[in-house]
């Protein structure tokens, strides 16, 4: 029940597409988005692999949720070996392309091999297809999406956009212009298997075991829980409301994380942003709607969400919203994830400054940074070095001790410094520097804990990834606060078996490990678990977190606190009692 | 007694508590008081775990207001 129990295998290569079964016993044990897309993925790439070849294999993976009415359940896992990281990498992205695929009749499409020439896959009526794309080759994202919805109609689409075709190890894929799947570099995997676009449209529907009920049940739960107050902050505000909470706690990345409070951020905040919204936006039965279009007089977007405020705006010395919200939507068009973008202009700036090497960028300089994104995505002039991305340009010109990245994936917009269980949630995310892996800044800068001490940090990250493994295979929103209780629920009544708390925290504990144990199958450990040496040396030199660092000592101690609790040996290896023990 | 005069901004959701979005002016009948005083005061639950911020630092719930603070009122955020 819930799943379609059919998954979608193409080879680009030879052409040819089968509907396989899902793999029930995996679906049980990993449920389905995150975990499960990492599941095939583990057991089908083989360990060494190039991200960019064509035996890498991109995994569209639906949760047992998607296409129900259940609230903030509209996104989709994509999921492929990291060519940013050489990690295991998966994303989500939000809009309306999930439902649609399972409606379609799959679960989930696995997509192997490499077309000779660029093509779109459309997936319809039961008939997959290989539809020729030189003629969108080379247009942006949003060119090629609107031609697209002319083109077919009704259809949902992913696509990539200049960076992902330029194989940019921080390309995305997009959908409905806005939506991203941003980090690690996915979209330069679509790019390498000459996939500019995949169509779907559905026909079917989601069976659940009770529908009256279910849907008497969710209706409640939306009303009751949903649309509470512990949710609608995304509705009125949205994510641009946390530039504030950064700037208060001293958390928010300022010049390449050389401070953590911005003199402008009033004029890239939650209120400048509310006198420019055109209008919200939400993914599929979501009541949260956590979208807002922004409109400048010269740029439009939806967005920019937090990240893009803090590491395209503050990060590089922007107060200027309207050439935020113009950065934000060339990203989005050349196909660029903003984070690692805003982190790359950055790095090169604060270069100049240090005059390690000068790509004619200056923090606070519209001119020169607006140009960036198209540079970046055609790997032209600065753009065929700024493409390499921050660890690169380091390993490259110098200035590693401020590279802000881990495993070469830039940094998120929280300061660890003002927030030392972020350091530990970036120094393990299976991705590398990632703030959706764990998001500890919640508890202890916004919250009640102190963000200053060690104490209570590894045990705080562990559950929250383990957690979050679980919510983000079912497939929960992060935005919506529903705890696993509801949430096994939730997935009780959809799958018509009994789901407890304890088992989600389980299959949550099972997929983090999974996830560990394809990163040492490429070779990470302990070596890789660290941050950029600014976190450990220089003090922050104002704001409420003035004078503040994350000790190198102090944070050895949470990581092998971090290794102890999760069971790894003191190398941060998965011991094989650990895998006995989840049934690995 | 005294009158506390303070400008207050609730953020989100909360603002259904005050006069709406935007900056308004509060006043109690206090020389003085706590900022958990000043929420229950609102109308703002003790379980809506609130991040207050009094002139742009985050303060604790036993924070004394002593009148003239400009205060912001957040509600509890996840995600990021």
């Amino acid at each position: 029940m819930a799943y379609t129990g059919r998954i979608l295998r193409v080879n680009l290569s030879s052409g040819k597409a089968q509907s396989e079964p899902l793999n029930e016993k995996w679906a049980r044990e990993y449920l389905g988005g995150k975990g499960l897309a990492i599941k095939y993925l583990y057991e089908e790439l083989k360990p060494g692999l190039d991200p960019l070849s064509a035996a890498n294999k991109l995994v569209l993976m639906t949760g047992p949720l998607t296409g129900t009415i259940v609230p903030a359940t509209g996104k989709l896992s994509v999921a492929a070996k990291s060519p940013a990281t050489g990690t295991i990498l998966d994303c989500s992205i939000g809009g309306h392309f999930a439902f649609e695929l399972k409606y379609a009749g799959y679960d989930a499409v696995i997509i192997e091999g490499k077309a000779k020439q660029p093509v779109i896959l459309s997936i319809a009526g039961g008939k997959v297809r290989l539809q020729d794309a030189v003629a969108c080759w080379g247009r942006g994202a949003h060119e090629t999406e609107l031609a697209l919805q002319e083109a077919m109609d009704g259809f949902k689409f992913l696509v990539i956009g200049q960076a992902g075709e330029h194989l940019v190890p921080m390309a995305c894929i997009s959908s409905e212009l806005y939506r991203q799947a941003g980090r690690g570099g996915i979209g330069a995997v679509m790019g390498s298997k000459n996939l500019k676009a995949v169509a779907v449209k559905g026909g079917g529907g989601v069976v659940v075991p009770d529908i009256r009920t279910f849907m008497a049940a969710i209706n409640k739960l939306r009303r009751e829980n949903t649309m509470s107050d512990a949710n609608m902050w995304v509705y009125t505000d949205g994510t641009p409301m946390i530039v504030e909470l950064t700037q208060t706690t001293g958390t928010l990345p300022t010049r390449n994380f050389q401070q953590a409070v911005f003199e402008d951020w009033e004029k890239i905040g939650s209120e400048a942003l509310k006198k420019v919204r055109a209008a919200k936006k939400a993914c599929f039965a979501c009541p949260l709607a956590c979208g807002n279009y922004s409109r400048t007089g010269r740029a439009a977007v939806e967005g920019p969400e937090y990240e893009t405020l803090a590491l395209c705006g503050a990060n590089c010395g922007i107060g200027d919203l309207e050439a935020v919200i113009e950065f934000n939507r060339l990203c989005d068009d050349c196909g660029l994830d903003t984070i690692s973008a805003g982190n790359t202009a950055a790095f090169a700036m604060e270069m100049a400054e240090k005059g390690i090497y000068d790509f004619g960028l200056r923090f606070g300089d519209v001119a020169g940074y607006l140009k960036v994104p198209a540079l970046i995505a055609r790997r032209e002039g600065i753009g065929a070095d700024l493409a390499l991305g921050v660890r690169a340009l380091a390993e490259k010109y110098g200035g590693k001790e401020f590279a802000m990245q881990v495993k070469g994936l830039e940094f998120p917009g929280y300061e660890p410094r003002g927030s030392w269980g972020m350091g530990l949630a970036y120094a393990t995310a299976d991705r590398g520097a990632c703030h959706m892996r764990a998001w500890p800044i919640a508890v202890e800068a916004f919250g009640e804990m102190d963000p200053f001490t060690a104490e209570g940090k590894a045990g705080l990250v562990k559950e929250m990834q383990d957690d979050n493994a679980a919510k983000f295979s079912a497939i929960f929103c992060d935005f919506w606060a529903v705890d696993g209780e509801t949430q096994a629920r939730i997935l009780s009544a959809a799958l018509g078996r009994e789901v407890t708390a304890a088992e989600l925290k389980k299959i949550g504990e099972r997929i983090y490990n999974l996830a560990r144990l394809f990163n040492q199958r490429e070779g990470f450990g302990i070596k890789d678990d660290t941050l950029p040496a600014r976190i450990f040396n220089e003090k922050l030199p104002g704001g409420p977190s003035e004078g503040r660092l994350l000790p190198r000592e102090e944070f050895v101690k949470i990581l092998a606190e971090y290794y102890t609790l999760r069971g790894w040996d003191e190398g941060g290896r998965v011991t094989g009692a650990k895998i006995k023990e989840l049934g690995l | 007694m005294g009158t506390l005069k303070i400008a207050l901004r609730l953020q989100g959701p909360f603002a259904k508590y005050g006069r709406g979005t935007g900056v308004f002016e509060w006043e109690m009948a206090a020389d003085r008081c706590t900022v958990e005083e000043l929420l229950a005061q609102i109308g703002i639950p003790a379980t809506a775990k609130a991040f207050v911020s009094v002139d742009g630092i985050k303060r604790d719930p036993d924070y004394i207001l002593q009148g003239g603070e400009r205060i912001v009122v957040f509600p509890p955020v996840t995600g990021g």
